[in-house]
Order: C-alpha cells, then structure tokens, then sequence
C-alpha cells in the first residue's frame, strides 16, 4: 500500500477515533451497567405543574392525541402505552418517558386542565439511554446523537480494520499478535458460533 | 517499559484479542437503529405437551435445569416465574430460538413452546445476551461481554494518550477532542436539564 494512503488511513484512524472517543467511553460505561447495574436511577420528589388548555376531548385514538398534548405542553419523550387510560370521568392519563425524566400527564377536559407531576431520573438512566439512541419525539437536538451514533459504529469497524493492518505492518509483533488473534479472537468466533448452533 | 509503549500494547492487545466480540457487537447492533432496513419474517412456532415427572428440590433454579436437560431445552435459563394458579413458567434464551415451558400447578404435564427466529431476530439476540446466571456457558459469554465493553473504554482512553504522544501538531486533535466531550456533555447536561 502506498505511504501516502498508509498515511491517511492513520490520520482517519487517530482523529475519527477522537471524535468518537466519548462516545465509545459512554457505550463502555452504558454495556457495563446492562450487566452488573450500578448506576441506579435517582429518586427525586415529584414536582407538579398545571397549564390550561382549550383542548376538546377526542374519542379513538388515544395515542395519536396523547402525541397531540405532548407537543402542545413543549414535553419530549416517548408515550407509555401501558400508562395510558381514560377515568370514569373519561380524563385522559398517560405517562411519557424521556431520558433523564418521567412524566404523569393527567387531562381534564371538563375543567379545560393538564396536570403534569414530573421526577428527574437523574445522570445514570441518561448514560444508559445515550447506548444507540437514535432520535428523541420532539427534540430535533437529539436527533443529532443519532447521527453521531452512526458514524461512530462505522469509524469503529474503519478502526478495526486499519489497526490490524498497521499491526500487520510490523514484523517485530507479528508472532504475538498471530497468537493474540487466534486465541482471542478466533476463539470468540467459535464460541459464537458453538452458542448459536449448540447452546 | 514505558509509558507509550505499554499503552500502546494494552490498545494494540486487547483489540486483537476481543476484535471479533467488539465488531459483533457492533454488526448485530445495527439492526437495532435500523430495524426497518432488514426483513422481519415470521418467526416458526411450535408448541408440544409432555408428561412430567419431577422429583427434586422445589427451586425453581433446580426445576429449570431439570426442564432443559430433560426435554433439550437449548438457551440461558431466565428466572422461573411461579404462576396464580401455582403453575410454573420457566424460559430459555438463545440467539435464534426461544422456548417456554409452561408446568401445570399439579406438576404432572409441561406445555413447551418454541420459536425459530428469522435472521435480523438471531442478530439481535447475540447483541442482548448479558446478565450472569442461567447456565455456565452464558457466563463465559458474559465474561467476554464484560471485557468487550471494557475494552471500549481502553481504547478510547490509550488512544487519547497514544494521539497526544504521537503527534506534535496537536491543535487539530485538541478540537476534535473538544467537540467529542463537548458535544457529549452537552447532551447530558441538555437530558438532566431539559424542561
């Protein structure tokens, strides 16, 4: 390979890898608490809230109207549909989650009220949720982590691949990494591969 | 040994050694965030009802295992759930297949189900295969995991070091590395703070 294209694969590697240093720091810590959970959400007080709406109650579609009053109160986050209900009153309540935040929206179309009690999840639940979020409803900012979260999978696989090459450019440590590769990594194929058919 | 060099062997080591479990967990991440880019065919289901004769310790970990070696119930053993009607349910989960086994509350019969997952679905299960216990070959997987994710984090912080070693221009590296860690905890700061 030419030195020049040798010389650029280099610099992507090493820049390309800067930038998506926190990323991969954030994707570390994120896979670790998946396993051994030690970063537990905070348990802060509830705060409550009230706005008045003009809003008219609108039979069938709960979801879509539950997203209708989400963007109307200037909230992010995805609707639960296991907290969604309607009263006797046929108030409506649903919940809505974003990282970092928990919402409990509760309607009252009668009194032309939302109600909203708010809790701060805290530093953990938002670490954990940066690992592969793509978008956010209603936050055009986070849509960018997306993108960031895109270019980070491939730099990663571009990395992977140049930094056995630079390896293997080196005769000095070639036995060792030979061994490195086939005892690590070629065992690890195996194994996936003896999980998938036999496990 | 220096400093760089040991660094630069631990970033050069550990990636040889956990590259296959690294890039894994990468490729079958991928049909996570894009799930739409990929078929999603039905799963093959199938469900069988055998008489069971049990005659050991009323734990649920105990029972399961008695469950998969009796009936080649192939997967990690997840927790028994004991039923309202005193049944038992006990899962097992691999990458590509599922099964379930449904005990009846007198003990003498388990309904098993088992579902053949299509290709997208095996990918994805070899990436949300984590969690200790369930079987010793899913803890060495979990080992690997462990030490997979860790690397994320080797690599990223040897390579800061390796950068600002190598390099004596380093203003460009500074800003890249400015805008990473900017751009991150502004996000954080942004989830923690946001109305």
């Amino acid at each position: 390979m030419k030195s020049s294209l040798r010389s650029l694969f280099l610099k992507i590697h090493i820049y390309a890898g800067l930038l998506c240093s926190s990323y991969l720091l954030i994707f570390g810590l994120s896979s670790l608490n998946y396993n051994h959970h030690f970063g537990k959400p905070s348990d802060s007080d509830p705060i409550s809230w009230e706005r008045r709406t003009e809003l008219a109650n609108v039979d069938g579609d709960d979801r879509a109207f539950t997203n209708r009053i989400t963007e109307s109160l200037g909230l992010i986050g995805w609707t639960i549909p296991w907290e969604t209900y309607r009263d006797e009153g046929d108030n409506l309540h649903f919940g809505l989650n974003r990282p970092g935040k928990k919402y409990t929206v509760h309607v009252f179309f009668d009194e032309g009220l939302i109600r909203v009690e708010e809790r701060r999840t805290g530093f953990w639940p938002i670490v954990n949720s940066l690992h592969a979020l793509t978008r956010l409803p209603y936050s055009p900012f986070m849509s960018l982590w997306g993108v960031y979260t895109e270019i980070c999978i491939w730099v990663v696989l571009f990395s992977a691949g140049t930094g056995v090459y630079f390896w293997t450019r080196r005769r000095r440590e070639r036995l060792v990494g030979w061994i490195m590769l086939g005892a690590g990594s070629g065992t690890s194929l195996l194994f996936m591969l003896y999980i998938w058919w036999r496990g | 040994m220096k400093l760089f060099t040991l660094l630069r062997k631990i970033h050069l080591y550990s990636s040889l050694v956990l590259l296959t479990f690294v890039i894994m967990y990468f490729v079958t991440g991928y049909p996570m965030i894009h799930h739409d880019w990929f078929a999603n065919p039905d799963p093959v289901k199938s469900t069988r009802t055998e008489p069971l004769t049990y005659a050991g310790p009323m734990e649920p970990e105990a029972y399961s295992r008695h469950l998969q070696e009796t009936f080649d119930l192939r997967g990690k053993r997840q927790p028994g759930k004991r039923m309202d009607d005193g049944g038992w349910r006990f899962r097992y989960v691999r990458p590509g297949t599922f099964h379930e086994a449904v005990v009846t509350a007198a003990g003498d019969s388990v309904r098993i189900f088992r579902r053949e997952e299509n290709a997208r679905t095996t990918l994805v299960g070899f990436h949300r295969l984590h969690g200790y216990g369930g079987g010793w070959l899913y803890d060495i997987w979990v080992v690997l995991y462990d030490l997979a994710s860790l690397s994320l984090i080797v690599f990223s912080l040897t390579g800061i070091y390796l950068w600002y070693r190598l390099t004596k221009r380093r203003l460009l590296g500074w800003v890249i590395l400015g805008i990473s860690y900017g751009y991150a905890g502004v996000t954080v700061l942004y989830l923690m703070y946001a109305p």
